[in-house]
């Protein structure tokens, strides 16, 4: 039993449980689903998710076109480790180590506007008004269970108001939401002033004043928060809250990851999935450059490329590359236009989006734009089938079904057929 | 209009006429009650005490705790009608008009801010509370809702339509479930699986609001028609691909006509795939209602007006029955049928007298929903004790009394204030400021306007851009010439900010707008000095931005996030009980400025501070066997034990709960 959240059954959840039966679906309880017999990626156990909010410009970064001056504007390309193949300046060091990871430069979403684009990145679904589905984090819980069940099974780090959490799923399976990486898990710690003693005694008297109430009322509800205070004084003594805690870091990685909170945040999700936690999102900001986007890019480029490259090296040195998967990615791309503001505007028809780890065959560039950079030109890749490939990397079974309250069924990546090609 | 206020009236006078020698309608309620318990053999639940009486009543109709003066009063008060009288009162109250604001935000999904583009979403939340507090009834607020055209400085109920700027179908599906109790979404894409309604009914319905345009194109703006002749006439080419500095400039100048809600021609047509042999693909559907008859279809009157009138007759067999479901839970914890919005034909009511009661009584009282709650609070069945036990799946409830909850997030968030600052009821919040700023204000800046004005004042922001064109190719240059230093290039990205900065300056000058507003996009706006922002942070929970922002108090406790219907939640989870252990906000409370320690300090002796402090954070006064736990407590740590009981009561469960 997964602890860290409990919730009623609500009649709601009934009435799905009977819609299940009606429309003849799988009413199989989850964790007991049959495994696809082939295996050929599935090496992941665990993603970290590093979003590039806003729209990461993948001709400033993956994608350059150092041929045509029109659109490329003062960025020059450099070599990457793999022949033949250029980055742009700005990430020098994923350049060196191209073949570490899959770049994926055809990239296609049907949305190009934030909001909607972000939540088609997470969802695979698109935007409705009656409903809300639930992010990769939701289904890792949902369909494989936790690892650890003393943490949650997903956590975003820097997030903004617009994370895709659990959806039309229980909000046990919501994300636990990290602002500052560097404050770690938000009131885990007692007030300066308060020493354990006096804390245990205040939990002592509150269990007193409350026994008649107890006494009284034996709800599931109430039986919860019982259970959820001692889950939580059970978690600010355990060790495994120092998985939140990234100044137990030696200072030269923490100093390798970036001062910066991307970078601190990556460095946190390291941390967090070597305490199998399942699925952490790191969100960088600011990649939304109508304006300025020749002194935005390079900043931000700069943070990815220092804490990205800092992570496959530290992730590989610890032998936790092939079983944790890597992505980088984002909603959309930028236009080849410059505009009048020296920005770039979105473009949601070609853009680079990267995997490693976890089965990925690394050193390789997948698809391609045409000589703009505008549109996708080789071997497409849609929404649904990038998580699709993200799902099957963690061997998720993609047509297995579960029931919105409302009775509607729902699959992870939404039919997206996984590229096998990037698997090795 | 016309029309509905005569029949309001006449409304008005029959129950003026029937109500004297009537008895209240909380009689019949609890005659019908009783006759059911009777029916069934069951006992109902006793009655509760004042102390339980007056923290629930409180935290149902004012959405907080009382404060510790509020809840004296009451139990020291010696009139036989106290409790009646309280509810009078706090329905009274503006504690009221908050709490119900987050019933219509989780109903409404109502955001603070819509997109980074569509603005509307803070006029359309102040008409909502303006509704509350002038209280519109319910049926004349969801008319308002559907038929609402214009633009949000006009007519802030457009939002309801921007709300899903993009979605109309899925608009219609949310009509439906909110007002009619009907789950329609599943037939958007096939006929339903297990209710009747098939995709072609779906359509049918869709039509009466497909043609509302929520997004407008310049095209549709008359004012924008005679400035663009004016254009033409100048040999301009305010296009994207032409002059853009100028199509920029009528882009800004047009921004509080950029959306809304306007009624136009526009054809609903079945999907391309159409499966069904009751229509063909891309067949035009003409509105119809899904059930029983559609009101006034008669020549002259628009589809959505019918429409409106159809939903909101008190013919239709599903919106007084959902309304009044919906009051019934609020008030009992649970409706008579569930979930509440999904009234299907043979969906089985358990007390079917009672829901007929309940609809008759709310067209009685004309959709008044506060009069429509004043008399379920009145209720024997209110004021009995609630269910000790979980009620089992396959068990009806009996309604022996009401049903035992945790607050709600905005209830705990509330209470906490209440415990922490003064006067919590009459403080406004920070406001939201828009991308485009005071919508009002610019709009009323350009009536009047002739088009020789709007033109000038379009190439003024188009000269002002290419003037500061130059300014901009050499940052450009600046940052081309740039090496690789990171000091250099943070100096270039103030520089550039600044030139944004005074850009927007300018702008504001140029179309006569009022420096305040528009520049803080999206951001809330905040006093620079910290101690005051905080302080604007308490406020009640209708006051802050809607929703709260991801991981703020309200969020972990379970805050809508008001993306869909009803979408809070009150489970228990680890990050709540770390909040409420170690947060800011505990702390808060044992500072000595706390409203609760200035309430306690005034206690005569350490007895009274005890009761003071009891009263306060509970309601109640300590019992014989508390006493004695607080003397050892005392005994044990002196002056200091005055925080640890404090603390300690605000962590215990009965704080968050409402027996």
């Amino acid at each position: 039993m997964n602890t860290w959240m409990k919730d009623p059954i609500e009649r709601r959840q009934f009435i799905t449980n009977a819609a299940k039966t009606l429309l003849g679906v799988s009413a199989l309880p989850v964790g007991v689903h049959a495994r696809p017999t082939v295996a050929t990626g599935g090496k992941a156990k665990r993603v970290i998710y590093l979003y590039m909010a806003g729209g990461m410009s993948q001709l400033d970064t993956f994608d350059p076109k150092p041929d045509n001056r029109a659109v490329q504007g003062p960025v020059s390309a450099i070599k990457t480790k793999l022949t033949g193949e250029r980055f742009s300046e700005y990430v020098p060091r994923l350049a060196a180590m191209a073949d570490k990871f899959a770049t994926v430069r055809s990239l296609v979403s049907t949305q190009g506007a934030h909001e909607q684009g972000t939540y088609f990145m997470h969802a695979s679904y698109i935007m409705r008004g009656t409903i809300r589905h639930p992010g990769l984090g939701a289904w890792i819980q949902k369909l494989d269970g936790v690892h650890n069940e003393r943490l949650p099974a997903s956590v975003t780090i820097g997030g903004g108001s617009r994370g895709i959490g659990a959806g039309f799923m229980e909000s046990r399976f919501s994300p636990l939401a990290i602002g500052n990486p560097r404050q770690g898990l938000q009131n885990s710690k007692l007030p300066p002033h308060v020493n354990n003693n006096t804390f245990e005694d205040r939990l002592d008297l509150a269990d007193a004043f409350d026994r008649n109430f107890h006494k009284t009322y034996n709800l599931k509800q109430t039986r919860a928060y019982k259970d959820m205070y001692t889950d939580a004084v059970k978690l600010m003594k355990s060790k495994d809250l120092e998985a939140f805690d990234i100044t137990k870091e030696p200072k030269n990685i923490q100093e390798a990851y970036g001062d910066n909170n991307f970078g601190q945040g990556v460095l946190l999700a390291r941390r967090l999935i070597e305490n199998d936690v399942r699925f952490v999102e790191v969100t960088s900001g600011g990649w939304d450059t109508h304006t300025n986007n020749f002194t935005s890019v390079p900043d931000k480029a700069e943070e990815l490329d220092q804490a990205l490259s800092t992570l496959l090296k530290d992730l590989d040195s610890r032998g936790l590359l092939d079983e944790t998967l890597v992505v980088v990615a984002t909603e959309f791309g930028r236009t080849p236009e410059i505009n009048s503001n020296d920005g770039r505007d979105h473009s949601p028809t070609g853009f680079t989006c990267l995997l490693s780890g976890g089965g990925i065959s690394g050193g390789q560039v997948y698809g391609k734009t045409d000589e703009n950079g505008k549109h996708a030109t080789d071997n497409e890749v849609t929404v649904p089938q990038f998580n699709a490939t993200i799902a099957h990397a963690l061997n998720l079974p993609l047509d297995h079904v579960v029931m919105s309250p409302s009775g509607r069924p729902f699959t992870v990546a939404h039919k997206g057929k996984p590229v096998m090609d990037l698997f090795g | 209009m016309k029309k509905m206020l005569s029949a309001l009236l006449v409304c008005f006078l029959c129950r003026a006429f029937a109500g004297v020698e009537q008895h209240p309608p909380q009689s019949a309620i609890n005659g019908l009650m009783n006759e059911y318990y009777a029916a069934q053999k069951v006992t109902p639940l006793p009655a509760i005490s004042d102390q339980t009486f007056v923290r629930r009543a409180y935290l149902d109709i004012a959405g907080r705790i009382p404060t510790y003066e509020e809840c004296t009063t009451f139990l020291g008060s010696k009139d036989p009608y106290k409790r009646d009288k309280l509810v009078d009162d706090l329905l009274d109250s503006p504690a009221f008009n908050s709490h119900m604001f987050n019933w219509w935000a989780d109903l409404l999904r109502l955001k603070s801010r819509l997109s980074n583009q569509i603005p509307g979403g803070q006029e359309y939340i102040d008409w909502i509370k303006q509704c509350i507090e002038d209280n519109v009834p319910f049926d004349q607020v969801v008319y308002a809702l559907i038929t609402a055209e214009g633009y949000p400085h006009e007519n802030p109920a457009t939002g309801y339509y921007m709300r899903d700027t993009g979605m109309p179908l899925d608009n219609m599906s949310n009509t439906a479930q909110i007002f009619l109790g009907t789950q329609l979404q599943c037939a958007q894409c096939h006929d339903h699986p297990f209710d009747d309604w098939t995709q072609k009914q779906f359509y049918e319905l869709a039509a009466h609001t497909y043609g509302v345009q929520t997004r407008i194109r310049p095209q549709n703006q008359e004012a924008f028609q005679g400035v663009m002749e004016h254009a033409r006439r100048e040999r301009m080419q305010a296009s994207r691909d032409g002059d853009r500095a100028m199509f920029r400039a009528f882009q800004e100048i047009f921004a509080p006509f950029a959306f809304g809600a306007k009624e136009s021609i526009r054809p609903l047509r079945l999907p391309k795939d159409y499966q069904y042999d009751n229509g063909k693909p891309n067949e035009t559907v003409e509105p119809r209602v899904i059930f029983g008859e559609a009101a006034a279809t008669s020549k002259g009157v628009p589809a959505r007006e019918s429409y409106a009138n159809w939903i909101i007759s008190p013919e239709n067999p599903r919106f007084t029955k959902v309304i009044a479901n919906r009051m019934w839970k609020k008030v009992m914890g649970l409706g008579l049928f569930e979930p509440v919005d999904d009234f299907t034909s043979e969906r089985e009511i358990t007390h079917p007298k009672l829901l007929d009661y309940l609809s008759t009584l709310m067209t009685d009282v004309d959709y008044d929903l506060k009069e429509f709650l004043r008399t379920l609070y009145k209720t024997d069945l209110y004021q009995r004790e609630k269910n000790t036990k979980d009620i089992r799946h396959d068990e009806t409830w009996h309604f022996t009394g009401p049903i035992m909850h945790r607050m709600t997030a905005e209830q705990i968030w509330d209470s906490m204030m209440t415990l922490a600052i003064k006067d919590l009821d009459t403080k406004s919040g920070p406001r939201v400021t828009q991308r485009y700023g005071d919508l009002e204000a610019r709009a009323k800046n350009l009536k009047g306007k002739s088009s020789e004005e709007i033109f000038t004042m379009a190439k003024d922001l188009a000269d002002l851009e290419k003037g500061l064109i130059t300014k901009q190719a050499s940052l450009r240059q600046r940052a081309q010439d740039m090496g690789n230093d990171p000091a250099e290039r943070r100096r270039l990205a103030r520089e550039q900010n600044q030139y944004q900065r005074e850009r927007r300056i300018k702008t504001n000058e140029i179309l006569g707008i009022d420096q305040g507003g528009g520049e803080m996009m999206g951001a809330s706006m905040m006093s620079p000095n910290p101690r005051n922002r905080m302080e604007q942070q308490f406020v009640r929970a209708s006051e802050l931005p809607s929703p709260a922002q991801n991981g703020h108090f309200l969020r972990q406790f379970g805050q809508s996030d008001r993306e869909v219907i009803e979408n809070a939640n009150t489970e228990a989870s680890v990050p709540q009980v770390l909040a409420m252990m170690n947060g800011q906000f505990s702390q808060n409370l044992l500072h000595e400025r706390s409203m609760l320690r200035r309430t306690v300090s005034e206690g005569d002796g350490l007895t009274e501070m005890i009761d003071r402090l009891f009263l306060t954070v509970l309601s109640r006064k300590p019992d014989a066997s508390e006493r004695q736990i607080i003397a050892q407590q005392f005994k044990k740590r002196g002056k200091m034990a005055m925080q640890d009981i404090t603390w300690a009561l605000v962590n215990t469960q009965q704080f968050v709960f409402i027996p």
